[in-house]
């Protein structure tokens, strides 16, 4: 029992962990900003951003709201919060020196620089040092105005929108130049999503999971159940995969009373079925091809995995319980139906991203050690989390 | 008696790279500094600027302020090393005046004040804190002129607090 409260902890904080990672996509296509000088087009989005609140810090890990008192500094007020924000980023070539004021991300219907949402923050990339991995591409910059000279990323800080992240968006850049004939405003509108501006995630890392159900095992014709953890890393469009967890059935002896056959020896052995306890390693190829709205897509899946571990029967006609051990390896085939991360308009089918799938796949094995006994050619449904 | 020789070796070298670290961290873990405005401050030209709260690898400053009518804050900087007066590359994030937060400014600081100054999360440890010079630069206007306010937060070469200093 405690062993399962564990497994279980373990497996819930994982699948808890799994969607709290910022993801951020990088602009591959792109329509330039209106009017053409300066220069603007889109660069990148944070589609969630989780921030401290204005006002809010971290303190001695807390989350704070500090004053400053004519008794000094005080940070006993516990009711900080964070919050998650869209983060938009511009490419802007602000010349020998463009002043950005303000920032704001509206429907593409929207009048210029009116009706939409404001920038809460501002920031701008770090032109130096670069080295300082430790620090945030963008850094805020409260003054304002505040001055971009080359061609720099300035990036807004917005609230959440989702729906406006699936219909044509700009992001409209209010600027103060000066040119000979004095300062004047701007207005630059730079089409961040719809028709012509395409998307891909920048995710590289990505946890994996994945829960199955076997009909059969190379070396067992009964029915087993599997859990595995791993860590994949996208290579373009293919995510690579080393998956290593633990295979078997219910541990209970085989009994008489329980439905004959195979189908069901994960969870009630019956008089045909093997116990199995086994470990299971897979290396795992797979990526996703199709997307369908906010959240739906199909996915690829292409794997070697392969299975160690113990079997036990009961010998019918002398009760005695017989075990032996055993070891196969395969090649796996998937097609995978993934409700992904709702990311944003744009973004191409084949990006990397984050998503729950279920599984169906057809499995062929070769025994390395141990007597055959079951199916060389298998199938079953899995949950993937990737 | 070999593996234990072998085990007692291990040990010593263990215990001098134990004790090197102390010596080298000990000295520079953590930094604090929390006085109640008036020890220290800092007065030139009707403005006085004190750093009332500092904390090594925490991002929120405390500073007290007291200025002319017609003063506006332009701008913090956190600054290391020889980064110029109020030339650091690490802005301020945001600003509470007394009880409010600015997202933005400049904003009027005329009077006294009590003023909290937030920086990027990792500012202190991207710029490896403990090892170097580390300033905070405050950028005020004056009557319509620029005056830039600089505090030196830690000395590298010790480790040390140089603030109230």
């Amino acid at each position: 029992m405690t062993r399962a409260r564990a497994c279980l902890t373990v497996i819930v904080a994982s699948l808890a962990a799994a969607g709290c990672f910022p993801i951020t996509y990088r602009a591959r296509q792109t329509l330039p900003g209106d009017p053409a000088v300066p220069a603007a087009r889109a660069e990148s989005v944070k589609t969630w951003d989780p921030t401290y609140a204005p006002g809010t810090t971290g303190a001695h890990a807390q989350d704070v709201v500090p004053v400053v008192t004519g008794a000094g500094f005080d940070a006993t007020d516990e009711s900080g919060e964070r919050r998650e924000y869209v983060l938009w980023g511009v490419r802007l070539d602000g010349g020998p020196g463009t002043e950005v004021v303000a920032m704001m991300w509206s429907p593409a219907s929207a009048p210029r620089c009116q009706g939409g949402h404001p920038a809460y923050d501002l920031l701008l990339d770090r032109d130096r040092p670069k080295d300082l991995e430790l620090l945030e591409d963008g850094l805020v910059h409260w003054e304002r105005p505040f001055i971009v000279e080359g061609s720099r990323v300035v990036f807004g800080r917005f609230d959440q929108d989702p729906p406006l992240l699936h219909r044509a968006s700009v992001v409209d850049l209010t600027l103060r130049r000066r040119d000979a004939a004095g300062d004047h405003e701007v207005c630059v509108r730079v089409p961040v999503t719809g028709p012509g501006v395409t998307y891909w995630s920048t995710k590289r890392w990505s946890l994996g999971y994945r829960i199955a159900l076997r009909r059969a095992q190379a070396f067992t014709p009964g029915s087993t159940f599997s859990f595995s953890m791993g860590l994949g890393r996208w290579l373009g469009p293919v995510r690579l995969g080393l998956e290593a967890g633990i295979t078997g059935t219910n541990n209970d002896a085989p009994d008489k009373g329980s439905p004959a056959g195979t189908w069901l020896c994960f969870t009630a052995p019956g008089p045909d079925c093997e116990t199995a306890n086994l470990g299971t390693f897979a290396l795992d190829a797979s990526g996703p091809f199709a997307r369908w709205g906010r959240y739906w897509g199909l996915a690829w899946s292409l794997g070697y995995e392969v299975s160690f571990g113990a079997l036990h029967r009961l010998d019918p006609a002398t009760g005695d319980v017989l075990g032996r051990h055993v070891g196969a390896g395969g090649p796996r085939v998937g097609l995978r139906l993934f409700a992904g991360i709702p990311d944003l308009d744009g973004v191409s089918p084949f990006s990397p991203t984050s998503a729950w799938s279920v599984e169906l796949f057809a499995a062929a094995a070769q025994e390395y050690y141990g007597a055959a006994g079951g199916h060389p050619l298998s199938y079953g449904v899995a949950v993937v989390g990737f | 008696m070999r593996p234990f020789a072998a085990l007692v070796g291990i040990a010593r070298s263990q215990g001098i790279v134990v004790a090197a670290a102390t010596l080298v961290l000990g000295c520079r873990l953590p930094l604090v500094y929390d006085v109640k405005p008036g020890l220290a401050p800092r007065c030139a030209d009707d403005v006085c600027l004190e750093v009332v709260h500092f904390e090594s690898a925490e991002e929120a400053f405390g500073v007290w302020l007291e200025a002319p009518p017609a003063t506006r804050l332009l701008n913090a900087r956190f600054a290391i090393d020889d980064e110029p007066a109020c030339g650091g590359h690490v802005p301020v994030e945001w600003v509470r005046v007394d009880r409010e937060v600015h997202r933005h400014g400049p904003v009027d600081v005329g009077g006294n004040h009590g003023l909290v100054l937030d920086f990027p999360r990792d500012a202190w440890f991207a710029h490896h804190g403990y090892w170097r010079d580390t300033f905070v630069d405050v950028e005020l206007e004056v009557a319509g002129k620029p005056r830039c306010v600089r505090t030196r937060l830690t000395r590298g070469a010790s480790g040390k607090l140089a603030v109230g200093q």
